[in-house]
């Protein structure tokens, strides 16, 4: 291309009406060795374009993508969260064996000697109330033993619960 | 589409969008950063793309939109400030020999000036050589407005050019 077809197609640039392909025309004259002297101001405008076109991605841009991209696409472990009803189920169901296997046994073996009651019946109403308040104050520390026995075993499950979830 | 048809067919653009972004954040780093999330989007909707007009123009608003909305969140004033107080990008290639850095910068200058809007019709036009519909569909532009910028942009940049030359600046 000379001279005679660039000076039009330039002052159709400016204007903003050239094609894609008037484009390249005029990118291509001006990156070449034979600029016209009075379109040489024009230069720098068209070597800087082609100049920013030649900006890259690092070479390793690639590998990393396609890397996540593999990534995110490998099949999932499902992890399931343990349902927390089933875990207050469990809890109580530890919390009463807790509490019976405390508890005293109340049933006399079946082949025990034969005992006279009688002598350790209370005689007076003073007598019946101190030997209640004993028995009473014993199951009160047995159960209290028992719950936070209890308490302790239903500690540890939430805890596990933490780590499940 | 796997994951070998998406290396071949879709990511080869990644040099445009990249420039793209880079032309509006001036971040090497961050640039290359909403490249790699506009493919993972794109990878992620790779069911759908059929559904796309042109894929490309797509992908461009894509990469404008996080480019800008991660701009706007940091508070950069990075293009302000070029222009105010001529600090040079450093993006040149290592292709330019110095003594056409100097016309480079001065050509870069000019273009930073420029509104954005400008300076993105004029990289989607001179730079990535896009169609006037494309740029439309990328910056959500009606395409009259992409050949009015268009216009303006480069008239500003003449104008300006040919000044300091006069001057010898």
């Amino acid at each position: 291309m000379d001279y005679k077809e660039i000076r039009p197609l330039i002052e159709k640039y400016f204007e903003g009406t050239t094609s894609l392909r008037e484009e390249k025309v005029l990118r291509s004259y001006f990156n070449g060795p034979n600029v016209a002297e009075n379109l040489a101001k024009y230069q720098p405008i068209f070597q800087y374009w082609e100049d920013q076109q030649k900006i890259e991605l690092d070479a390793t841009f690639d590998d990393k993508l396609l890397a996540i991209l593999e990534a995110n696409d490998a099949p999932k472990a499902i992890i399931r969260p343990l349902n927390t009803w089933l875990l207050r189920i469990a809890a109580v169901v530890v919390l009463a064996l807790g509490v019976w296997w405390l508890m005293p046994e109340n049933t006399p073996p079946a082949n025990s000697a034969g005992i006279d009651w009688s002598k350790y019946e209370p005689e007076t109403p003073e007598e019946a109330l101190k030997v209640l308040q004993t028995a009473l104050a014993k199951t009160s520390t047995k159960l209290n033993k028992g719950a936070s026995v209890a308490a302790g075993e239903v500690t540890k499950i939430s805890k596990i619960g933490k780590y499940i979830k | 589409m796997n994951l070998n048809e998406f290396k071949n067919t879709i990511l080869p653009i990644k040099n445009k969008l990249f420039r793209f972004a880079l032309s509006i954040n001036n971040d090497r780093v961050e640039a290359e950063d909403i490249v790699q999330e506009v493919f993972i989007k794109v990878w992620n909707k790779r069911q759908h793309l059929a559904q796309i007009d042109n894929l490309e123009a797509w992908c461009m608003k894509l990469t404008r939109n996080l480019t800008i909305d991660k701009l706007r969140s940091k508070h950069k004033r990075t293009r302000q400030l070029e222009a105010e107080f001529d600090i040079s990008s450093n993006e040149a290639t290592p292709h330019v020999k110095a003594e056409v850095n100097d016309i480079f910068n001065r050509v870069r200058k000019l273009i930073n000036q420029l509104p954005q809007k400008m300076r993105m019709v004029i990289q989607l036009r001179d730079i990535e050589e896009l169609t006037y519909k494309e740029i439309s569909e990328a910056l959500d532009m009606p395409i009259n407005q992409v050949k009015i910028n268009l216009f303006r942009a480069r008239k500003q940049i003449r104008h300006k050019l040919i000044k300091t030359e006069s001057y010898g600046l």
